[in-house]
């Protein structure tokens, strides 16, 4: 292997991120995946148009983002009075009642991370419609990687429906406006991120500064 | 595939662990990425101290958060005060053992593996054990996926909280348990985020 490598040129060199292993940089095609020789890691997985459709995404989401969390998630009737809980109202309850700890967590995993992320998403996928500095978005990209693990969508949807059960006997449950919201939400960011491609962003970004 | 395996490292070349450019490496210790501006080392500076402080300080945390209560329940004169597995047992009494089995493999089976198996990706790293490398990227890939689905119970408390708030005759208090649960898991996932996963690549003999 070491043999045909050829180290002049740091262009065609890739390695991979999880165990170091250097190799010949490949063109995967659009629709395959390339996988790291020794750990198995997925290095890149190309889909057709995935800026742009990453961009619609993120813009999706963030139509949906706004009823997602102000709308009622959840209704319910408890000895005939109807109440209804949207995600904003839960971190006001938290706070109010004295648990700002979990209060904050559950404010930036479900509200400011994903919207900061969509935020700089749209100003990466978007770039060449304006005159920015390369180094404004690698901050953007790069913080975006860094938000990555602390969004809890997915998370928050199953304790909605083990919360449900929970309280099944208790009160009489109808799901609001903004659990759909919230759904369609998850849905477009779990898309997002199957079709972002980091390492085509990233030699975007690269070519963008020359 | 071929066996065979050299590291980016010990032919002089670093990769940045942000935007995973390959850079040569210069007679420093720490280049900037030209590319994402990030600070390049070799490998995660003290990774294996950081992961283990984050760890141990996560391990200390569990056994308070698994013994408090998590919350207290007062519905009609009743007073409920739950742990997290004292609140499983209950979901299964009512004939919900499909959602008990979901909550006790999120609360009390993934943290407790999770803090297990990092234990030994550390220990196996540190002391050079002859423990599959392949194995311990995988265990590793895993652990850095579950870790974020234990924060459900932490999110359950929170909807019940703003549910059962409006209401008259019932009412919940989170203990501090729920926080203390958060925290463990924030401290594990920080934990494995702070280990370099190619430390485990590093001491398998290469061939010259």
């Amino acid at each position: 292997m070491r043999s045909t490598l050829n180290t002049d040129n740091t262009q065609s060199l890739e390695a991979c991120p999880d165990c170091d292993l250097l190799m010949a940089a490949v063109q995967v095609k659009e629709g395959c995946t390339s996988h790291c020789p020794r750990c198995g890691h997925t290095l890149e997985h190309p889909t057709r148009l995935s800026i742009r459709n990453n961009f619609f995404c993120v813009f999706a989401g963030l139509i949906l983002y706004f009823p997602a969390m102000l709308l009622p998630i959840l209704q319910f009737t408890m000895v005939g009075n109807t109440e209804a809980l949207s995600i904003l109202v839960c971190v006001q309850t938290l706070f109010s009642t004295g648990n700002w700890g979990i209060g904050l967590i559950i404010f930036f995993s479900l509200m400011l991370v994903p919207l900061v992320q969509m935020i700089l998403l749209i100003f990466v996928t978007t770039r060449f419609y304006y005159q920015v500095k390369s180094r404004y978005l690698a901050f953007c990209f790069k913080w975006y990687g860094y938000l990555n693990a602390w969004g809890m969508l997915d998370i928050f949807m199953l304790s909605i429906i083990v919360a449900s059960i929970k309280l099944r006997d208790d009160a009489e449950l109808d799901p609001g406006f903004g659990l759909y919201a919230f759904i369609s939400l998850l849905f477009i960011n779990t898309l997002q991120t199957q079709l972002l491609n980091k390492k085509l962003i990233w030699n975007l970004i690269e070519k963008h500064g020359e | 595939m071929v066996n065979k395996s050299y590291s980016a490292l010990k032919q002089g070349f670093l990769c940045c662990r942000q935007c995973h450019k390959v850079l040569p490496q210069k007679q420093q210790q720490v280049i900037q990425c030209p590319r994402c501006q990030n600070k390049v080392y070799p490998r995660i500076p003290n990774s294996l101290s950081q992961s283990w402080a984050l760890l141990i300080s996560g391990i200390f945390l569990y056994i308070p958060a698994n013994i408090l209560p998590i919350m207290t329940l007062t519905k009609g004169g009743t007073i409920r005060t739950d742990t997290i597995m004292s609140g499983i047992i209950n979901l299964a009494n009512i004939g919900m053992a499909p959602i008990a089995v979901i909550v006790f493999i999120a609360s009390i089976l993934v943290p407790a593996l999770k803090i297990i198996a990092l234990a030994m990706i550390l220990l196996a790293t540190q002391f050079k054990w002859s423990m599959s490398t392949y194995m311990r990227t995988k265990m590793y890939r895993i652990i850095e996926f579950v870790g974020r689905w234990s924060m459900l119970d932490v999110f359950v408390i929170s909807i019940l909280l703003g549910i059962v708030k409006f209401n008259k005759i019932a009412s919940v208090d989170i203990e501090p348990a729920g926080l203390l649960f958060a925290v463990v898991i924030i401290l594990t996932m920080l934990a494995a985020m702070r280990f370099d996963s190619r430390l485990i690549w590093d001491d398998i003999n290469e061939p010259n």
